[in-house]
Order: structure tokens, then C-alpha cells, then sequence
């Protein structure tokens, strides 16, 4: 459902992606891997147009995405994204969070928006937490509403850029449990993240990255456990 | 200074407070809406809209308020023949140096609040932008529904700041003749002779005007900062630039 040809990023003169190609099928869960610095993030941010590519295409269902801004719009409406630092809107409240998108984007009423509130902060245990505002949640349940708020938008594809990499060491696991019930919900996700361990439980393939180029993908066996080549092996000895 | 002293002036006093308290307050107001303007102007994408607020920004920085002033006062209404006073059926409801008063300090602090509007949109995470893109936000929608209600939290109590500023700097407007406290004060001492106990008094009559509006100040940050930690260390940090 998603195909990435020949993606280029340049920050400046930093080329940061190089020529990347990547496809993801429907109900696929893909974790991306790889050394900071390796672009990781920016292949994600420029999936959904957060940035914009420096050349290359981004197909969406059969729909290459030309750099306008009703497309982009369609795309994002789409693609939901999870970020590190989980972002809710810091002046509105775990309610306010989630219903925002669905009333302005797809004219959804507030009722109805107050219902799929419900319904998504229910999937990640938080329905007490309706009226609380973000300041007054701990890390694991502001992502676990970033998430939520996501789901809201009924993505068809959803990005989790190092989603428990913020996160208290003790609060990763909540969150780590509701990605696991996003899996059984066979949502297309695509993941990066250092949890090799996870990685290897959830995805159907890994990617490994390196300087801006995709050096290695299989299945979690081949990538984790016998990688073919010699910058996989040693990426994951090293963080072993 | 003697009570006699004290009393035929406190009432000048407050006369003139009232105008350097209602020049002060038009000029924030107005002064908000120009700011608001120009600092969204600064941080937008139009270069047209950008370039007039530099020249604003730069010609009111560049420039003492003393100046400024005398030339609303005296050269403008000359450059384009009109009158500043504003009057209804012959009467005089504002005279044109109180009027020239207002509009120089309202561009005087539009110039200064554009800055403080413009950082403020700036300093608001990133990542709220992020979050707003990603979830298929226009531009206007993350702006209106998102960034302004941070920005305007954090620019409150530099915008008080400013506010006392404004209030110190009509006492300038004397220059052009605006009965504010300055002004009263000048007058008495240079009518009755009694130049030390009158500036004195008017001295002391302003620390105690601007003593209650920090005192106000303070318990504004202190709100704020109760319904806000982190987010609001940026809003304080405008105050000190
Ligand atoms: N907005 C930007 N402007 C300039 N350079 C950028 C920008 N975003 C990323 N970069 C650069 O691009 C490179 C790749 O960054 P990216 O964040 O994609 O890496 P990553 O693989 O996600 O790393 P990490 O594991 O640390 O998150 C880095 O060298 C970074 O400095
Ligand atoms: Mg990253």
C-alpha cells in the first residue's frame, strides 16, 4: 500500500537519505533499525510529507504524492504518527487531544468524536483520563494518548518514530503493550526502535539503516540472527 | 515636603494619572493588535508583509520615543493637513496632544510587542507543529487552534512588562504637552518654586504607581505559572530580554 522509490532527503548538503526504496504491504508491521544519525526519523518524517523529499516518490495507494497541499493533507489524514516526545497539544486536554483532527479534518460532529474518544482511550486503558491535561500525565500515558489520538483518525498506516525511547524505563512497558494489541488489530505500522527484543516479537520484517541507505531487510530472524551482512552483525552485537 | 505641600499636589497627581493610565492602556491595546499583527507578519512566509514589518520595527527601534512623538506632534499634521484632535460639534473631546501621545506610544509598543509576538510563536515546540501536521492540520487550523493559545500564555507577562514600561514612558509626553504626571508635576514646581519637594513627591507618586503594577505582575506569573510549569520558563524569559 505504500511505495517509496528512490527517496533522497538533503538537509543543506547533508544528504541524509540516499536513494532509499522501500515497499510496505497492508497489515505489515516493518521495524526500522539502525545507528543514530542513520536517518531513521527522516525516512518517517518524509513518508508523511513532514518533510518534503529532496527527490524520489512516496505512493500511497496507488496514488503518488505530489507535493500540494490537499494531497498532503489527504496523505496525513491517512498516515498517523507517534512521536518520541509524544506531542499532545499542551493547552487542550486528553479529550480535547484526540477529538481536534477528526472535527476540523473530517467534519466528524462532536458527538461523534466524543464517541470515538471513548472507544480509542478505552483500546489504551485511559478513559478515566478523558478530562486530565497532558502536564498531569506520566510519559507512558501521554503516549499512550498520542497514540490514542492517533487511532482516532483511523489510519490505514500509522509511524512510530522511538516510541518508548522517552520513557522512564518502568513506564515502557505500557506502552509497549498497547502497540502489541495495535499488532493484533493488524494495523500497518512501521516502527523504529532500539527494543531489538520487541522488534523481533512484533515485526513481520526489520530493516536495518545505515547512512541514509537501507542495508539489510528480512524477517526478524534473518536480520537479528543471521545477518548476512558484516554492518548488520556488527550493529547488533553492539547493542546486545 | 509638608503636608500643605502634599495636598494641593495629589490631586494634580491623580489628574495626571489618569491620563498617563488611559494613554498607557489605548497604547497596550492598540499597541497588542499592531504587535500581534506585525509579529505574525515576521514569523509568516509573506515577504511583502515581513519586509513592512522590519521597516516599522526598525524605524521605531531606531529612534527615541522622544522624537517620535514630537514628530506626531508637530509634523504630521502638517505632512498631511489634518488636525489629530478629535472634537464633536465644536468641542474638544481629545486634544491633539493627547492624541499625538496615544498614537506615539501605541506604535511605540506595537514595534516592541511585535518582537515579543513573534518569539513567543517561535519559541512554541516544534513538535506541536509536528503533531498538528500529522494529523492532517492546515497551516491556519495548528496556528488558531493550537499555537496561539500557547503563544498567548506565554507572552502574558511580558506583555505586562511592557504595559509598565508604557505607563514610565508617557512621562516623555510632557514634551508635547499631555497633562499626565510628569506634566503636573513639572507645572507645580515651576509655578510655586518649590522645585525639590514637588519633584520629590511626583518621583515618589510614580514609584508607588509602578510598585502596586508589579506587585500585579507578580501575582500574574504566579497564576500562570500554577497552571503551567515547564512552557511558562519561556514566558519569563521574555520578560528579562
Ligand atoms: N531538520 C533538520 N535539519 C538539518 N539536519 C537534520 C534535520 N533533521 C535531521 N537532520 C540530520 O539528518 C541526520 C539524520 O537524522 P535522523 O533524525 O533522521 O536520524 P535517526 O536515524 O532518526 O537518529 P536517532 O536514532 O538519533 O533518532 C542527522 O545527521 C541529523 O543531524
Ligand atoms: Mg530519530
Amino acid at each position: 500500500m505504500l511505495k517509496i522509490r528512490n527517496l533522497s532527503k538533503s538537509f543543506g548538503t547533508n544528504q541524509v537519505l540516499k536513494n532509499l526504496n522501500l515497499d510496505i504491504q497492508q497489515g505489515e508491521v516493518v521495524s526500522i533499525i539502525g545507528p543514530s544519525g542513520s536517518g531513521k526519523s527522516t525516512l518517517l518524517r518524509c513518508i508523511n510529507y513532514l518533510e518534503e523529499p529532496t527527490s524520489g516518490t512516496i505512493e500511497f495507494e496507488g496514488k503518488i504524492i505530489k507535493n500540494d497541499s490537499e494531497q498532503i493533507k489527504d496523505l496525513r489524514n491517512n498516515v498517523g504518527m507517534v512521536f518520541q516526545e509524544f506531542n499532545l497539544f499542551e493547552m487542550k486536554n486528553v479529550l480535547s487531544n484526540i477529538t481536534l483532527a477528526p472535527v476540523l479534518t473530517k467534519k466528524m460532529n462532536k458527538q461523534e468524536a466524543r464517541e470515538e474518544a471513548n472507544k480509542v482511550l478505552k483500546f489504551v486503558g485511559l478513559k478515566d483520563k478523558i478530562f486530565e491535561m497532558p502536564k498531569n500525565l506520566s510519559g507512558g500515558q501521554k503516549q499512550r494518548v498520542a497514540i490514542a489520538r492517533a487511532l482516532a483518525m483511523q489510519p490505514k498506516v500509522l509511524l512510530l518514530d522511538e516510541p518508548t525511547s522517552a520513557l522512564d524505563p518502568e513506564l515502557v512497558q505500557e506502552v509497549l503493550k498497547v502497540i502489541q494489541m495495535l499488532v493484533k488489530k493488524k494495523i500497518t505500522m512501521i516502527i523504529v526502535t532500539h527494543q531489538i527484543d520487541f522488534a523481533k516479537e512484533i515485526s513481520d520484517r526489520i530493516i536495518f539503516m545505515e547512512d541514509g541507505k537501507i542495508v539489510e531487510e528480512g524477517s526478524p530472524e534473518e536480520i537479528l540472527v543471521n545477518p548476512k551482512k558484516k554492518r548488520t552483525k556488527d550493529f547488533i552485537n553492539s547493542i546486545l | 515636603m509638608n503636608l500643605s505641600l502634599i495636598a494641593a499636589m495629589f490631586p494634580l497627581l491623580l489628574k495626571g494619572l489618569q491620563y498617563t493610565i488611559l494613554i498607557a492602556l489605548i497604547g497596550i491595546v492598540f499597541g497588542f493588535i499592531i504587535g500581534c499583527l506585525a509579529g505574525f507578519a515576521l514569523q509568516g512566509k509573506n515577504k511583502f508583509l515581513k519586509a513592512i514589518s522590519y521597516f516599522y520595527i526598525w524605524i521605531i527601534r531606531g529612534t527615541p520615543l522622544i522624537v517620535q512623538a514630537l514628530y506626531i506632534y508637530f509634523v504630521l499634521p502638517k505632512l498631511f493637513d489634518i488636525s489629530l484632535a478629535i472634537t464633536h460639534n465644536g468641542e474638544i473631546l481629545v486634544s491633539e496632544s493627547v492624541m499625538a501621545g496615544i498614537i506615539a506610544i501605541t506604535i511605540n509598543s506595537g514595534a516592541f510587542i511585535a518582537e515579543i509576538v513573534r518569539s513567543a510563536l517561535e519559541s512554541v515546540d516544534k513538535g506541536q507543529w509536528d503533531a498538528g501536521k500529522s494529523l492532517g492540520l492546515s497551516y491556519t487550523q495548528i496556528l488558531f487552534h493550537i499555537i496561539i493559545p500557547i503563544a498567548l500564555r506565554n507572552i502574558t507577562p511580558a506583555l505586562f512588562n511592557q504595559f509598565i514600561i508604557s505607563v514610565k514612558d508617557t512621562s516623555i509626553l510632557t514634551i508635547i504637552v499631555v497633562p499626565e504626571i510628569t506634566h503636573q508635576m513639572q507645572n507645580y514646581a515651576i509655578t510655586t518654586f518649590k522645585t525639590i519637594p514637588a519633584y520629590t513627591f511626583g518621583a515618589l507618586f510614580y514609584l508607588a504607581i509602578i510598585s502596586i503594577l508589579m506587585i500585579v505582575q507578580k501575582i500574574i506569573e504566579r497564576k500562570l505559572k500554577l497552571t503551567s510549569q515547564n512552557s511558562m520558563k519561556r514566558g519569563n524569559s521574555l520578560v528579562k530580554d
